[in-house]
């Protein structure tokens, strides 16, 4: 290949400048418009980002609360069955009576009410001191199933001093119901 | 990759690159410049014995250039000079040569080894210096790069003396080209001197021809390959022998004028060494010895090339030195002169960065903020699973009725001897019992009590029956609690010795059975019994509605003392409230 002149060597460099420019004219715009378009994707993306944010911080009290009161009742929704939950809350209500020392009379359950929210109703007689009676009924709160003391009735035990005799009538709610949409499940 | 090894002469460039060799006169103008013409040819013939070579190679050049014009000088330097090296030589070479190290090409080698850089003996480093006219390698740097080749360059007389055997002592090599030649003397290996000597064996051939000798210098169109046998020992044209000592005894002279060694080695194409070492002997005297060095047979006949060639084969290297055009902002003390366009360059270019900031944060965190919202979005699922568990929840909380509360307000309530023989709340909010008091009086106190606690409503005595000693009264009670009150813990009392005890636990005298510290379940502060003063007795009651059956318990002893429980009773075992 021949050695170029210098003003070959100009002509050379001028024609690369005009290329160059010509190309940064012609696809310097296209390039511009996507990258702006990109940016304006990513502006969108922050705008969700934040309206996420908002969201999830209004939920974020929920979850606590939500948190606080599986805590406290010890119930975790998703291992409540509605086949099973029936007789294993009554087995918890009867061990939580044996553990104090409590007798149990009768159990008698009947299904619940719909428009109510139950699953079913549990009426039990349960006779034993003042204090265990009173230790049973704080326990029903926290056997670990949705247990909700309808009524109770005290009434003296003619066994012997210090024993009474409470009546309970306790209903289980149907979980399962708030699982569904709001109209149905009022329906 | 091999290198090309090129030597440029007074009147020839001759190069050596894969055991092929090529040799072009030089035509040269004015002050020693390349005319142009002889630029465009050499240039071609280089780039063309190059591409017959190798056609896709472009190899360096390791190019060796004549002694014309060159000057060599030892210097020497502290050893702590060896940080800032070549600063220190510029300032040195500013001090030695007459030219600014700007206007000069010049290389340098340590005596000792670069790299170890051993300080002298004396803690000092001695330093050989090459320096020349930067016009003359910039006009070699810009030819070889016409023939694309990137040129390095060193001395070609040092070159020629990597041809010879290992030297020592004080000597000196006279490297013999055409027309002038190439002398280097050495102490102890280190060159210490480089002159042209215009001499070359061309004049030997003249003076064979019987051409005046004056006319080396303007003999300028050599032959391309002149013949070995113009000037060998051949019969038909044997110099003369007078005109032959009259050329050595020039040579002679020029040597003696700069050196007085004891060895000189002799090299050069082209050239009857053994006669001219034995003539240049004699005409030195004084018991110079002159060692011819022959050149072996083949396409490489220059020593500078030879030497080059043997150099690359033993360490794969350059020279050690290396003559270099350098830039002037290698020069010590050069402040580089404020250049306003790369100023303007440099705005420009953070003008433009600042500009592309919020593009640039677009490109590197939209992909990272995309997954991380598709991860949010896929979990997004679960929130409507968390408002029902919530209202569940709620729900649960809001239909727990506070019965133990309202057990310790109807206990606090209840005035003391009052009995009680049935209890019944239910979460509607009803609340009824069944019981006795010691006069009337009790029952409006103790209905008062239950509406001043806030908890109670619609208090309504439905029945109240005077006992037969008219001393007791027979109650029939219900009220309304309020549902969805608040549930507000009674104060706890000071944990006494048998562990925490609420308002509501058992009247003295009375045991609940369990462990201190209360029932197993049953948190600290809750109450363990009924409230003091409350006591449950009688017959069941009937649910709501029903008739509640008989009114007077019978058979209770009025006015039992307190603490004591009447026994044998027609009902069973009835708590007494103890009497103030």
């Amino acid at each position: 290949m021949p050695a170029l002149t210098e003003r070959e060597k100009l002509t050379v460099r001028f024609g690369v400048v005009a290329v160059v420019v010509y190309l940064a004219c012609f696809y310097g715009l296209r390039g511009w418009k996507a990258i702006e378009e990109y940016r304006t994707d990513y502006q969108t993306l922050v705008r969700q980002a934040g309206d996420l944010k908002i969201e999830l911080q209004r939920h974020e009290n929920k979850i606590l609360l939500t948190e606080k009161l599986k805590k406290e009742t010890g119930i975790d929704p998703e291992k409540l069955a509605r086949a099973t939950v029936v007789g294993q809350a009554s087995a918890a209500i009867q061990q939580a009576a044996q553990r104090g020392g409590i007798k149990l009379g009768p159990i008698r359950e009947s299904p619940g009410n719909r428009s109510g929210r139950e699953l079913a109703s549990m009426q039990l007689d349960a006779t034993g001191p003042v204090a265990a009676i009173t230790s049973l009924l704080h326990q029903l709160e926290t056997t670990g199933f949705p247990l909700i003391v309808d009524s109770i009735q005290i009434d003296p035990d003619p066994r012997g001093p210090g024993m009474v005799k409470l009546t309970l009538r306790i209903v289980i709610l149907d979980h399962d119901l708030w699982k569904q949409p709001e109209g149905r499940r009022n329906a | 990759m091999s290198d090309v090894f090129i030597e440029i002469g007074q009147s020839t460039l001759k190069a050596s690159f894969q055991d092929a060799g090529m040799e072009v006169p030089i035509e040269r103008a004015g002050e020693g410049r390349l005319t142009a013409d002889c630029r465009q040819q050499v240039a071609g013939s280089l780039r063309e014995f190059i591409r017959k070579q190798s056609r896709f190679a472009h190899p360096r050049a390791v190019c060796a250039i004549g002694a014309r014009g060159v000057s060599l000088r030892r210097v020497t330097l502290p050893s702590s000079a060896r940080d800032n090296l070549p600063q220190l030589l510029a300032l040195q070479i500013e001090k030695e040569f007459p030219l600014p190290p700007d206007a000069l090409a010049w290389g340098w080698y340590s005596v000792e080894p670069r790299d170890s850089g051993k300080a002298g003996t004396n803690g000092s480093l001695e330093i050989v210096v090459a320096a020349m006219r930067r016009e003359g390698i910039e006009e070699y740097t810009s030819l070889l790069r016409e023939a694309g080749v990137e040129p390095v360059f060193t001395l070609g007389a040092l070159a020629a003396g990597l041809a010879c055997p290992p030297i020592s002592g004080a000597c000196a090599l006279l490297d013999i080209d055409r027309h002038q030649s190439g002398f280097i003397t050495f102490e102890d290996g280190v060159p210490t001197s480089v002159r042209n000597l215009p001499w070359g064996h061309e004049l030997i051939k003249q003076t064979a021809d019987g051409a005046p000798e004056a006319s080396q210098h303007e003999s300028s169109q050599p032959a391309a390959h002149p013949s070995r046998d113009a000037i060998s020992d051949g019969a038909s044209h044997r110099p003369s022998r007078d005109s032959f000592a009259g050329a050595i005894a020039s040579l002679a002279q020029s040597i003696n004028s700069v050196w007085s060694g004891r060895r000189i080695y002799l090299t050069g194409p082209d050239v009857p060494l053994d006669r001219l070492a034995a003539g240049l002997r004699e005409a030195l005297g004084g018991g110079v010895e002159c060692r011819p060095v022959e050149l072996p047979a083949g396409n490489v006949r220059s020593a500078a090339l030879l030497g080059l060639q043997k150099a690359a084969r033993q360490d794969g290297n350059y020279p050690a030195l290396l003559i270099e055009a350098r830039k002037p902002a290698d020069a010590p003390g050069h402040t580089p002169r404020a250049q306003p366009w790369k100023w303007a360059a440099l705005a420009a270019g953070l003008v433009l960065c600042l500009g592309f900031l919020p593009y640039a944060e677009a490109l590197l965190r939209k992909p990272a903020l995309a997954r991380r919202i598709a991860d949010i979005e896929s979990t997004r699922g679960n929130l409507p699973e968390i408002d029902r568990d919530l209202s569940f929840f709620q729900y649960l909380e809001t239909n727990q009725s506070p019965y133990l509360t309202l057990l310790s307000i109807v206990g606090d309530a209840a005035p003391r001897g009052a009995r009680m023989n049935s209890l019944t709340l239910n979460r509607q909010g009803e609340f009824s019992m069944r019981g006795t008091m010691q006069n009337p009086g009790q029952i409006t106190q103790f209905r008062s009590n239950l509406i001043h606690s806030g908890w109670f409503s619609s208090v309504v005595v439905e029945e109240q029956t005077p006992g037969q000693n008219q001393r007791q009264v027979t109650l029939r009670m219900s009220a309304r609690w309020k549902p969805g009150e608040p549930f507000t813990p009674p104060p706890v009392p000071e944990p006494g010795p048998g562990g925490p005890q609420m308002p509501g636990g058992l009247p003295p005298g009375f045991t609940s059975g369990l462990p201190p510290g209360g029932p197993p379940g049953m948190p600290p502060g809750m109450p363990q019994g009924l409230p003091p003063g409350v006591v449950i007795s009688g017959r069941p009651m009937p649910p709501p509605g029903m008739s509640p059956g008989p009114s007077v318990q019978p058979g209770t002893p009025p006015g039992l003392p307190p603490g004591e429980s009447p026994e044998g009773t027609p009902d069973g075992p009835v708590l007494i409230i103890p009497q103030p």
